[in-house]
């Protein structure tokens, strides 16, 4: 489904002013999984799930990703994605490899703890975000609480 | 990805190049961090001004594992986010 592109050879990358040493990095950079995937995603409509996912990231800023500024939330939802996978990625070789570098290749233990490592850091991921999300909304409703008093005082 | 869905075709152009600038300092960035990461894990001694043979070889095969498992962890993240888009999708439909 679109994958077909992983591997060491990606030759359409440009290679000007770039250090020898990158030349060879495959396209499995997010932004590259991206693109590949924005044709068949597409399709799909907006997800509710998504939605409670993205609000959970955003926070306080905005509450639907196409609000006043659609160019700043792509953006801003492509940097999260990337600094995610990064994350990702780094927590996952510290984890799950050895210190000793002897072999050029992961060991079939490694690969698997990798996977494992993905779902288990996406699971968490997910569960900060609700974590997160209900602790805006009882602010969010403090703060209204708070403005209501406030009025009701006020007004006397 | 829904802000990357949702955006319309006039600021697709800009949205395009900012990615692009977007990859080109993710990927320096990444090679830094390899590097630090590398040499970290691997040059412990300061007897001598050049690497020896253990640590030439300990610095290559950390950069090559790394970039191994990033890719291996970039196709699990992939499938990952297509399932979660099927699932949901799935239920959109089963809702209405």
């Amino acid at each position: 489904a679109g994958f077909s592109s992983f591997g060491p050879k990606n030759r359409h990358k440009p290679t000007v002013g770039r250090p020898h040493c990158l030349r060879r990095i495959p396209s499995c950079h997010p932004t590259q999984l991206f693109i590949q995937h924005r044709s068949s995603i597409a399709e799909i409509t907006r997800v509710k799930r998504k939605q409670i996912t993205m609000n959970s990231f955003f926070g306080q800023k905005e509450e639907k990703p196409a609000g006043p500024d659609p160019l700043f939330a792509a953006t801003t939802e492509m940097e999260m994605y990337t600094h995610l996978f990064n994350n990702m990625a780094a927590a996952c070789f510290e984890k799950c490899s050895s210190r000793k570098h002897k072999e050029p290749d992961l060991a079939l233990g490694e690969m698997s703890c990798s996977d494992r490592c993905v779902s288990k850091y996406l699971e968490a991921q997910e569960k900060v975000g609700v974590v997160l999300q209900k602790a805006n909304e009882a602010q969010a409703l403090q703060q209204k609480n708070l403005a209501e008093m406030q009025n009701a005082l006020g007004g006397r | 990805m829904d802000g990357v869905q949702n955006l319309p075709p006039h600021v697709q152009g800009q949205f395009m190049q900012n990615l692009e600038q977007m990859q080109m300092k993710d990927s320096l960035t990444m090679y830094n961090n390899l590097v630090e990461r590398c040499f970290n894990s691997c040059v412990s001694s300061f007897r001598s001004k050049s690497l020896d043979k253990y640590e030439t070889s300990c610095v290559e095969n950390c950069a090559s594992r790394y970039i191994k498992m990033t890719q291996r962890v970039g196709l699990r993240f992939a499938e990952h986010q297509a399932m979660q888009q099927k699932r949901a999708a799935d239920a959109m439909g089963a809702g209405k």
